[in-house]
């Protein structure tokens, strides 16, 4: 049965895509009855792939698919910003607080005060400061 | 599977339709393989992932 079905006659020249589907159907059908499961999923892969040019002549969707797949990657034009933060930068502000570190020297106070003021201004200063040794916290 | 390997698959059954008198679905089959050309050792499913991103970015489909 399953080999009729492979071998069915046809009287056109070209095939759609759905058609080709269909045969691809009876090959995995095939495979299955051979117990080859690793071809039959790909096969079922191969099929699903080619679903959104059902209607097309498969010269032309698969001319269609080497062409989109000769193409590079398209990037991203931009990246999206995370919600409700800023990428603009205050070089006066980043100024202002490495000279308030830089000033408290060794003294733990000081460097702790302007490391406050720090985080307070840039929550996700934290990040660089849990990484800072224990002494400089 | 790699598409080496699916390669295989379809000629064989481009072969066997071929045989059986089947030219239409022969020649359809025939075209298949070409979108494995230079694409040997990537499997079906990184393929498969590949056209589907093309398709839902294409304007046309």
């Amino acid at each position: 049965m399953i080999f009729e079905k492979v071998f069915q006659t046809a009287s056109r020249s070209s095939m759609t895509v759905g058609e080709l589907r269909t045969v691809l159907g009876n090959i995995q059908h095939l495979c299955l009855a051979a117990g080859a499961k690793t071809a039959v999923k790909d096969l079922e892969a191969f099929s699903e792939m080619l679903k959104p040019y059902s209607d097309m002549p498969v010269d032309k969707a698969c001319a269609d698919i080497k062409r989109g797949l000769s193409q590079p990657a398209k990037k991203p034009t931009k990246r999206a910003t995370r919600a409700g933060s800023s990428t603009s930068v205050d070089p006066n502000l980043i100024q202002q607080h490495l000279t308030e570190l830089r000033e408290a020297g060794t003294n733990q106070d000081a460097f702790d005060l302007a490391l406050k003021k720090l985080r307070h201004q840039n929550p996700s200063s934290r990040r660089v400061s849990q990484k800072l040794p224990v002494n400089f916290r | 599977m790699k598409l080496s390997d699916m390669r295989k698959i379809l000629e064989a059954a481009t072969h066997l339709h071929r045989e059986a008198g089947n030219e239409m679905a022969a020649d359809a089959l025939k075209e298949i393989p070409a979108l494995c050309d230079g694409r040997e050792s990537m499997t079906v499913a990184v393929l498969a992932k590949l056209v589907a991103n093309q398709a839902t970015a294409s304007p046309s489909m």
